[in-house]
Order: structure tokens, then sequence, then C-alpha cells
């Protein structure tokens, strides 16, 4: 009698996971596995999917320079990026959970969440106008006589770097402070009563017992930097050698869909190795202090 | 050891215009066992961070073996502090703790495993040496992270509540434990407690704190048998406390019933008299005697003792007054043939006028 009765209530259990499944299923499973479909299917003079099946995109991706030097320079913003938002972000972090004063906690709480509550096109617009060749950095590099004449600060791989920063360094900070946060103050004190500086007590307590902390937010901040786009496409212009701007510019400009989704799926990939490097690292690390 | 003295003067912390710390005066003798006791918030704990460095003193001075470090950081202090909640460092095995206070101190790996082996030795933990703390009991805990403070040979060591996360009989044997230690090494140890039976067990000298300030302090025996405040007697568990007018040097009187003491108070003075619970015992009241007579109003039986709670009647039956003060009595058990009176018998109490301590207001 308990058999069926506990089958059907266990059943029931999973009811509510269904409209998010549903959603799940329709916005997003179903759409990356055509996707994929749409991939491997051959193209027309057109670049209009046909039927059957080839590995041409992949190769192109792969081998061609359009597409493989973009994801070379992307991957290495990304990495680049998620290094900055680590060094930037730990003080900043730091400060968050160990400020004493409540309205310097708000003011950072504030500084830190602006960029995710600017509209992505003011925000942008913002840093055009920061750099644009008129703008207030140029004069100050023309006027302090470092530079001949305005230069084009819009374009290039550290204007890149820095914009993409500033917009994922809140993930950074938020990852990183619900770490920090949980380091018992006990450990700061022992170390330190025990005759270690502050310096070593960073080294040796704090920077270990922050490691799932840094982990998470660079696996988070690495795969958002890969995908970026619409930031450096409203500072930089289209121009620019990103994977995401590639995708776009082949998907929207060039109709050359199967070669934009190609492009997608290697990009997917490349993020998914790097989320579960880092994250096997972070297991083995979190299973040698709580298992 | 002769270094380990510690005093502290004119002590005042706290927060803006709170002051939760007020102590004028505090030594504690080289290889002393000083418990420090008092109810939460007494700033107990306050005084350990400050001593420790934690807590920056808004007066006063702390001094060390003569040094004063009441502005040093609490890494160049040369103390040893034990946590409640003993903050093992879970990343680091047993004798990477250990080791921890020699390391940053840059002293040889040869001479970190000797003093290692040591103090494992001392704490009874030498097969434990490569375990991570997660994988130890917290019994096993609390002695790594008293090893921990030990192992660099602090002149102070400082204990937060220790054993509170201990369960009762792991605490009584840790506090004997910590007590032979403390005897070996002969380090001086500053012990932080809320549980006054802790504090009287293990140490040299008790300080009662409250609010801030230090009640009492002296030799367990001392401040149990002759509290100076009613907040003395009643931390420690006297149970009884009877504020009275004093009559003669004799007798004593409250709310119209005298009870009989022995005071050097002038007549007229306000005073709390304290009666333990098991000092007292219980007469019939057929017999004439000394001692307030008192209504059952309570009694069970607790396993070797009965608990009796007696109603104190006025000397003058006819006076009607305001319900007396109600006694609490502990009385031993004295197996299948008695039992102490019944729930509504009328009964003296008695008790040693001599051991009973009264309190001048």
């Amino acid at each position: 009698m308990m058999g069926p009765l506990r089958r059907r209530t266990r059943l029931l259990a999973w009811l509510p996971l269904t409209p998010g499944g549903l959603f799940l299923l329709a916005l997003f499973v179903v759409p990356l596995f055509s996707l994929l479909v749409l991939s491997l299917r051959p193209t027309d003079a057109y670049f209009d999917p046909q039927q059957g099946f080839t590995a041409a995109q992949y190769t192109e991706v792969l081998s061609g320079r359009y597409y493989r030097d973009a994801l070379a320079y992307t991957v290495e913003m990304a990495l680049i990026v998620t290094v900055l938002c680590a060094v930037v972000g730990y003080p900043v972090a730091w400060l968050l959970v160990h400020a004493r004063s409540a309205v310097l906690r708000l003011v950072i709480v504030l500084v830190v969440v602006s960029p995710l509550l600017t509209s992505v096109v003011v925000r942008s617009f913002g840093w055009r106008a920061l750099l644009a060749a008129n703008g207030p950095v140029n004069r100050l590099l023309v006027g302090t006589r470092l530079v001949a004449g305005p230069v084009n600060l819009l374009t290039g791989p550290v204007t890149v770097v820095v914009v993409v920063t500033h917009v994922l360094l809140p993930f950074a900070i938020v990852t990183l402070s619900t770490a920090l946060s949980r380091i018992d103050d006990a450990y700061l004190r022992a170390s330190s009563s025990l005759g270690a500086r502050p310096a070593a007590t960073f080294l040796n307590v704090v920077l270990p017992l922050s490691v799932p902390g840094l982990v998470s937010g660079a696996a988070i901040v690495f795969s958002l930097a890969m995908g970026i786009y619409v930031t450096p496409l409203l500072v930089g212009g289209a121009n620019q050698p990103l994977a995401g701007l590639r995708v776009y510019d082949q998907a929207l400009r060039v109709f050359n869909q199967p070669s934009a989704a190609a492009m997608s799926f290697t990009l997917f990939a490349v993020s998914l190795v790097a989320i579960a490097v880092l994250t096997r690292f972070g297991h083995h690390w979190e299973r040698r202090i709580h298992d | 050891m002769t270094s380990g003295h510690v005093a502290v003067h004119g002590l005042k912390a706290g927060y803006g215009e709170t002051t939760i710390l007020d102590i004028d005066q505090l030594e504690v003798r080289p290889g002393e066992f000083l418990s420090v006791l008092g109810p939460s918030g007494c700033g107990k704990t306050t005084l350990l961070n400050v001593i420790a460095g934690f807590v920056e003193p808004t007066a006063g001075s702390v001094l060390i073996d003569g040094r004063d470090l009441t502005h040093t950081p609490p890494y160049r202090r040369n103390l040893g502090l034990v946590f409640q909640s003993y903050a093992l460092f879970p990343h680091m095995t047993v004798t990477q703790n250990l080791s921890y206070g020699m390391k940053v101190r840059g002293a040889s790996k040869a001479g970190q495993a000797t003093r290692v082996a040591e103090v494992l030795d001392l704490v009874g933990l030498s097969e434990y040496a490569e375990r991570m703390p997660r994988q130890l009991s917290g019994g096993q805990q609390q002695r790594v992270a008293l090893a921990r403070a030990l192992a660099y040979s602090p002149t102070v060591l400082l204990l937060d509540e220790p054993l509170s996360n201990l369960d009762a009989k792991l605490r009584r044997q840790m506090q004997s434990e910590l007590r032979q230690i403390q005897r070996r090494v002969g380090t001086t140890m500053i012990f932080v407690t809320h549980d006054q039976d802790e504090a009287l067990t293990m140490a040299d000298r008790v300080a009662l704190l409250n609010r801030g300030r230090i009640e009492q302090i002296g030799t367990p025996q001392d401040i149990y048998r002759s509290p100076r405040t009613p907040f003395v007697a009643d931390f420690l568990g006297a149970g009884n406390l009877v504020r009275a007018t004093v009559v003669d040097s004799h007798t004593v009187v409250s709310n119209g019933t005298s009870l009989p003491v022995t005071t050097d108070c002038p007549g007229g003075t306000e005073v709390t008299v304290v009666l333990r619970r098991e000092q007292l015992r219980l007469a019939s009241d057929a017999v004439a005697g000394q001692g307030p007579r008192g209504e059952v109003t309570f009694r069970a039986f607790s396993g070797g003792t009965w608990h009796v709670q007696v109603r104190l009647l006025p000397d003058d039956t006819a006076a009607t007054r305001v319900p007396g003060q109600v006694i609490s009595v502990e009385l031993p058990d004295t197996g299948r043939s008695g039992a102490p009176a019944e729930e509504g018998e009328v009964v003296r109490l008695t008790w040693g006028a001599d051991s009973v301590v009264v309190i001048q207001e």
C-alpha cells in the first residue's frame, strides 16, 4: 500500500519545479540544440543551411585566422579581466566585510553595484564621453603634454580590458565578500596572537580560506567576459577582434548563421572547460578543509 | 618561572559614551591561574581582548613583566590565546597549526619539529600529528588549541571560555587536565568563564566582574565564604539573600521575622543575610530553639538531596504582614526512614549563627 502512495508523493514533490523546468527547456535547451544542429549544416553560396551534416564550420573556426585570432584574443582578454577583477575586487570585498563604519559599507555597496543598476547604454556612453577625442582623459593627456595630440582611446585592447573589468567587477566583489565574510574572525585573531603580522596572516590564513570565493568569482567573471559584446560594441564599435562581436557580425550582418553557431559553440566549450577546471580545483581545496 | 607578571592600571574600555570595562587595579602573579568570572556582558571577554591587544583601551595601561604593552599590536605581545571556538586553522594539519607561531617567528625547521613533538606529548595527542582539525573530536581540538598557544612558550596564556563547547563529563576531565598542564609548564593563565563551579575548581584566585568592574577578587575559598557584596553571594550560588535590619549583635529582623546571626554592625544598619541552601536545617516547630518559623510550601526529592522551600512566618503570629520571603533549603537524603516535613507543615529553620554571612549594604 505504501509503495504507490509514496511514489505518487515523490512525483508530486517535483511538481513545483515544472514551470522552471519548462521555461529552461523551451528557452535554453531547445534553442541550444537547434543551434548545435545549425552549426553542423552544410551551406550554399548564400550561407543558407542545407540538409546533411558537416564539420566545415568548426574547421573554419579553428583554423581560419578570422575566428581563431578572435578566440585567442578573447581568451586572453577574459583571463586578464579575471585576474584584474580578483586583484582589484579583493581589497574592496575585504573592506566591505571588515569596515567598522556602516556608512562606509553602504557607500562601497552603492559604488560596487552601480554598474549593475545603470543601463548598459548609459554606462557605455559614459565611457565614450570619458574616452572621446575631446573627452577629459584625452584633454588631460594633451594638457600634461604626455601625448602630442588626442589619441584613439575607444578601441584597442586596453580599453576593452578596462571597460569589461568595470562591468564585471561587481560579480567578483559580491562572491569574494561572501567568501570573506564566512572566514571566522577568530582565525584572524588566532593568527595575530600567534605572532603573525597582518601580511603573514593574509598570506597564511585569509588567502587560503578565501580560495572557494576566488574560484567561483573567477568562474563567473571568466565566462561572462568570454561572451561579452554589448559594452565593447557600444564603446569601441564592431570592428574589434572579440569572439562575441565576431558572432554578432556573422549572424546579423553577413548572415552566415551556421558559422556563427559554430563559433558560439566553440566559445561555450572553452568556457565550460575553464569552469570545469576551476571548480575541480575549488572542490579539491574545500574537501581538504571540510569533509 | 619568573616571567608572566600581568598588571592592569586604571583600565577603561568602551564605545563612545558607554564604558564596558573599568578596572582600577588588577595584578596576576607569575605562574598564577586567575579565573575571571562574571555574567555575560560583564566585560570579562573585553578584559581579555584588551590584554591580548584586540581592543584598544580608552584609558589606563597593561603591563606584562613591567613592559607597557598598551599600544603594542597583538602579534608583538607574545601571549597565547585559546578561543571558545578553538579557531584551529582548518586548512592546516595539527602539526602545521602547532608550528604556526614558531614559523611566523622564523624558528628553524628542526626546532619547530622538536617543540611540536613536545607539546603534542604534553596534551597526549602524539598520534594525531598529521590529522586535519575536522578529523578530531571537540576535546581533541581543544587540546590542540591549547598546545598551539603553548608551543612558542608565551609568558601568559589567555583562555576565553575554552571549555564551554564541551559536554559536562569531558569538561570536568579537561578542567583537571588543564590545571595539571598549567602546573607543569608554569605559564601564567587568565581563564575567562561564566561558570562559577569551573572558576572555583580551577583557579588560584578568582576575579568576579560585574558591569565592567571587579566586584571581588580572592582565593576560591575566600570569595565563596566571605562574599563582600550581595551580587557576589548571589552569583556564587548562595541561594537565599535576605534583606534585614540589625537589632543587636546576635539578631537581625526581616519583615517581622527575627534571624539569629553574628554581626558587628550597629543596631539599625540595613544588611543582607546570606543563607546558603546547604547550611540550613529544618527542626520541628514544637522544639523551642533558635531560628525563625516557616511554612513548607514545596518539597521535591532529587536523588541524594531534598529541595524544600519554606516561607518565613513573622515572630508575632497575630500580626498581619505581607507574606514572608521564601527560603530554599537543600537537605541531604537520610534514607528510607526519614523525609523532611511535608508541604503545609510549619517548621523551624535552623543554622549555625556564626557561619552565616552578613553583608552591610
